[in-house]
């Protein structure tokens, strides 16, 4: 197996198992407050965060920026928090892409502060080694791929309560932010770094 | 990766053998908070400060007895010597990795090669461990882990 297949793996595997809980939870709140008819808002949600992801992977594999791990290990659940606060105060509007703007940039924003935690992690095991750009463009390839089982399971997921079961979808917002909100809140007092 | 939100465990070890020079270099990088917590129970302990000028005269014995069991090469179907010719510090904080240097003398013709990696695995359920093989040139990678502890080749 060539590198790039095996680190496309690798990332696949990692956030399409429950390992990476973290990333996963931050696509759940993300992504869980569309209908299944808003997918178009999904998939420029998603691409946005992608592209984040991707810029701060080029970022840091070609220069040598270093950002302490602690403080993006702190950063990465508050991106949850605040994704889950924005869902209840700022909800998106109805239809169309209209004021959408605020939530994709978002999106984007937060996906530069995900793909640190892996540059920084990558770089630390490879340094020095051949090449840290074909692992990383592999693994963020394979994260990539996950992703979009994550998204549709998720989609999938708020289709069952919204449309069979009848949760309203304000009710809906709520649950699925509320539970994001907890959760990140735990994960920030794990990281916390001061 | 240390953050318990996002566990990442991975360790990366290159083998190298130049019949030219009947040499076989290994490099094997783990990440320092496991190494602690394999030997000392405590991923941020300070106790063996590895590549610091307080290092611990226990650490490299404790380290090279954890590897005995966990990681060996046999080459010709003997074990290589794990003698570290250098070990480094890479990267910074949560993501430091210890990058060790090994050498050993290995006169041609080589024959078969047998990796053994399972370091951490003893730990954590889904440690991963890279191998990259480069045998004269010929480029081979690999995932060694808990289901696939080793790796055999005839030459």
């Amino acid at each position: 197996m060539q590198p790039i297949g095996l680190y496309l793996k690798l990332g696949f595997e990692h956030i399409s198992d429950f390992a990476g809980f973290d990333h996963m939870l931050f696509l759940v709140a993300l992504t869980a407050v569309y209908r299944l008819s808003e997918w178009r808002r999904i998939l420029i949600l998603v691409t946005a965060f992608t592209v984040g992801h991707s810029v701060t992977l080029a970022w840091v594999s070609l220069s040598d920026a270093s950002i302490p791990s602690q403080f993006i290990e702190f950063l990465i659940p508050t991106t949850i928090l605040l994704t889950a606060v924005h869902n209840v105060l700022r909800e998106p509007p109805d239809g169309g892409s209209r004021g959408m703007g605020q939530h994709y940039a978002m999106a984007l924003f937060f996906g530069l502060i995900h793909g640190m935690g892996f540059s920084n992690y990558f770089r630390a095991l490879l340094m020095g080694s051949d090449s840290v750009v074909v692992p990383l463009l592999g693994f963020n390839v394979g994260i990539e791929a996950g992703q979009i089982v994550v998204v549709a399971a998720i989609v999938a997921l708020s289709f069952v309560f919204q449309n069979l079961v009848g949760v309203k979808h304000r009710e809906w917002n709520l649950f699925v932010s509320g539970a994001a909100f907890g959760t990140s809140l735990m994960l920030m007092a794990q990281a916390k770094f001061w | 990766m240390a953050a318990t939100a996002h566990p990442l465990r991975l360790s990366l070890s290159e083998i190298e053998y130049r019949a030219e020079q009947s040499l076989l270099t290994i490099s094997l990088r783990l990440f320092l908070t496991d190494v602690n917590e394999a030997l000392v129970f405590d991923p941020n302990s300070a106790a063996l400060a590895f590549c610091q000028p307080n290092e611990s005269p226990n650490a490299v014995p404790l380290l090279l007895s954890y590897l005995y069991d966990y990681f060996y090469v046999k080459a010709n179907g003997e074990r290589v010597d794990l003698r570290i010719k250098s070990k480094t510090l890479s990267g910074e904080g949560a993501n430091q990795a210890l990058v060790l240097l090994i050498e050993s003398e290995q006169a041609p013709p080589l024959r078969s090669l047998e990796i053994h990696n399972t370091v951490f695995t003893d730990l954590f359920f889904d440690q991963s461990n890279i191998v990259y093989l480069d045998v004269d040139g010929e480029l081979k990678s690999f995932m060694l882990n808990k289901e696939t502890p080793a790796l055999r080749f005839s030459y």
